[in-house]
């Protein structure tokens, strides 16, 4: 094991892939140059040259759709979208062609793309570089999502993403590009498929943290130890797929569940797991469901930023109100 | 460039086909053969036979949502009109209709019901082509009103950039949707649009001799590594969709005078007669021949089954990799 920073684990991710496959390359604007806008793929061109590295113009959308066309022809573009907010720039590619041509071909052409991209706040740049996308793009059949929060989860994670054969759109949080964490030496991967885990176990009330919120919620339920409420958290890691047995499991334990998102709670992923909750353990269920997301409101830049995302305190209240 | 008999001839044919094409089309629609809004390529034949008749078996082709005739040669007249009669032995399984069909082993990609956005994922195929040493062209057709979506440039930017071998064809056809050309752009020829990124040509889309040279050319320099854009000037018979209130919207006379002065088979059948190359006992039995075997396609897809929900609801359609939750 040893520390490395999360923009560190996403470069490791992709250099292992890319040294697996020469199918694998990396696109995307100044990945030669900063490795990406984030620096996320920062020293790849060293190893792997002009022909690997591909610079882009700023045209999120023609370029992510010039990546679909590498892929159908037996390429394993891996697409640097920057901030997930550039997302919606090339949502037509990521929307309309790269889900849908295995279903139009019925079953004979993949489209084996992945998209990366820093998503949700910490960079304190205001409205259209902090957002969190992930829910508008979990109501697209064919599409998987991946959301992370740790450099060693991002680099299992973008391991499978790039060699699944399917579309991904993976979400690293951005705020966190320099959060360090311990990281396997070990070659591994991270199957997509029942990726939740139990980040730490409790009794009375599960809290389910998307990315970033994971950190908070272990605060939070360090606070709530100490009143004598027992925590268990739960930190999906794939929303699509749903690693849907493992939340089940843990409401069926504790009876209670709270849903922390730095998305919006309007319309947030939050709603979806909470239906699939209410569907599948409502007997189970000794409280309403809280979810706790962002204000309905743009994120505003600099310190603001704090007053519109979930906070510790928030979530304290929130589990609390289920007892 | 000059032809031989046979070829003249055969493109010739191909014309009276598609023509006879356009109108068993239109005929379906009014029988109520055809579930959703399938786009007629009536008064545009020349174009789709004259590209279809300059590429090799060894280049890709993306059309437009009106490019039937072109889709059939490639993919075949029954596997389209199966699809397009919504049945289970289409192209696609009735799934993808004809603007959304494809067959990658006939080399024909996907049109998308995006508009433009065919010009930037195939140029990123055919940069994949050109990294693996393929000697493909990659022909992908728009119309002028595609040429309103801002990939369309992107496309063309990432092209000049990366040299891929495509050719992007512009059919003008003066209509876009429900409205003329003169609501979309400021400029006749739209190709000038492209013409600081890449080398244009602007050619009589409805003399099939001509869109084969230009698009001749054209393929030989994308071979080349020298993307181009050809335009193909013609003029929309019908309306946008079969159906839509096209008479309140177009010129019909106009339509009736073009049909009269700029039909793309009388123009082509007329110079062949002349030439003394075909005859007109020659032109009529090619007609009925068409006619027939149109006929019967029809009559055999109308036979065969549409889907069941088991034949549809298939998630292994969807996703390539093994998964847990069956629709996840």
């Amino acid at each position: 094991m040893a520390r490395k920073a999360m923009i560190k684990a996403i470069s490791e991710a992709a250099a292992a892939e890319m040294r697996n496959d020469s199918k694998v390359f990396v696109m995307g604007e100044d990945v030669r140059s900063l490795g990406g806008g984030l620096s996320a793929f920062l020293g790849l061109h060293r190893e792997f040259g002009d022909e690997r590295v591909i610079d882009m113009p700023i045209a999120e959308s023609g370029f992510s759709h010039f990546a679909n066309g590498a892929a159908i022809a037996g390429y394993r573009p891996v697409i640097d979208l920057m901030f997930s907010d550039f997302a919606t720039v090339a949502m037509d590619a990521i929307v309309n062609y790269s889900p849908k041509l295995r279903f139009n071909t019925n079953g004979k052409v993949s489209v084996p793309v992945t998209f990366v991209s820093g998503n949700g706040g910490g960079f304190r740049v205001g409205a259209n570089h902090s957002q969190s996308v992930e829910a508008w793009f979990a109501n697209v059949p064919g599409l998987k999502i991946v959301a992370p929060a740790t450099p060693a989860d991002a680099k299992g994670l973008l391991r499978a993403s790039i060699q699944d054969n399917d579309p991904v759109l993976f979400l690293w949080y951005e705020g966190d590009l320099e959060l360090k964490g311990e990281v396997p030496d070990e070659d591994y991967i991270i199957p997509l498929n029942n990726a939740g885990t139990v980040v730490r176990e409790g009794t009375d009330v599960t809290l389910l943290a998307i990315q970033h919120e994971r950190f908070k919620a272990e605060k939070a339920a360090k606070i709530l130890e100490k009143e004598g409420i027992s925590v268990e958290i739960i930190d999906p890691r794939v929303l699509v797929p749903l690693d849907k047995e493992l939340i089940f499991n843990s409401v069926r334990k504790t009876n209670r569940l709270v849903i922390v998102h730095e998305a919006p709670t309007r319309g947030g992923f939050g709603g979806e797991i909470t239906a699939l909750v209410q569907e599948s353990c409502f007997s189970d269920l000794k409280a309403p469901i809280k979810r706790v997301g962002s204000l309905n409101m743009p994120v505003p830049a600099g310190i603001a930023e704090d007053f519109v995302y979930p906070t510790v305190e928030k979530i304290v209240d929130a589990v609390k109100s289920t007892l | 460039m000059s032809y031989s008999k046979e070829q003249l001839v055969n493109m010739y044919d191909r014309l009276v086909k598609g023509r006879a094409f356009s109108e068993k089309m239109e005929e379906a629609v009014y029988a109520g053969l055809v579930m959703g809004s399938l786009h007629l390529p009536h008064g545009q034949e020349a174009i789709q036979v004259g590209i279809m008749s300059a590429l090799t078996d060894k280049d890709y082709i993306s059309g437009t949502h009106r490019f039937q005739i072109g889709l059939a040669e490639r993919i075949g007249l029954q596997p389209l009109v199966n699809e397009i009669l919504g049945r289970t032995t289409g192209v696609n399984k009735s799934v993808a209709f004809d603007f959304h069909c494809s067959d990658m082993d006939k080399k024909v990609l996907q049109c998308m019901g995006t508009l433009g956005s065919t010009y930037p994922t195939y140029t990123g195929f055919a940069w994949a082509l050109k990294q693996d040493k393929k000697d493909s062209v990659v022909v992908i057709v728009q119309g002028d009103g595609a040429c309103g979506e801002g990939v369309v440039y992107e496309a063309w930017n990432l092209a000049a950039l990366f040299k891929v071998p495509v050719v992007y064809v512009i059919e003008n056809n003066k209509w876009a949707e429900g409205s003329p050309i003169t609501t979309h752009h400021t400029v006749e020829n739209v190709s000038i649009k492209a013409s600081s990124m890449l080398p244009t040509q602007v050619v009589d889309g409805n003399d099939v001799v001509a869109v084969r040279d230009a698009m001749e050319e054209a393929i030989k320099k994308a071979r080349n590594f020298e993307p181009n854009v050809v335009e193909l000037h013609t003029y929309r018979w019908k309306g946008h969709f079969c159906g839509d209130p096209q008479e309140y919207y177009m010129d019909m006379k106009k339509i009736e005078e073009l049909k009269k002065t700029d039909c793309p088979l009388n123009r082509f059948e007329t110079q062949l007669l002349e030439k003394g190359i075909i005859t007109e006992e020659y032109c009529n039995n090619i007609k009925e021949d068409a006619k027939n075997e149109l006929d019967e396609v029809f009559e055999k897809a109308k036979k065969d089954p549409f889907p069941t929900a088991d034949d549809i609801i298939n998630y292994d359609w969807i996703y390539a990799s093994p998964n847990t939750g069956g629709e996840l």
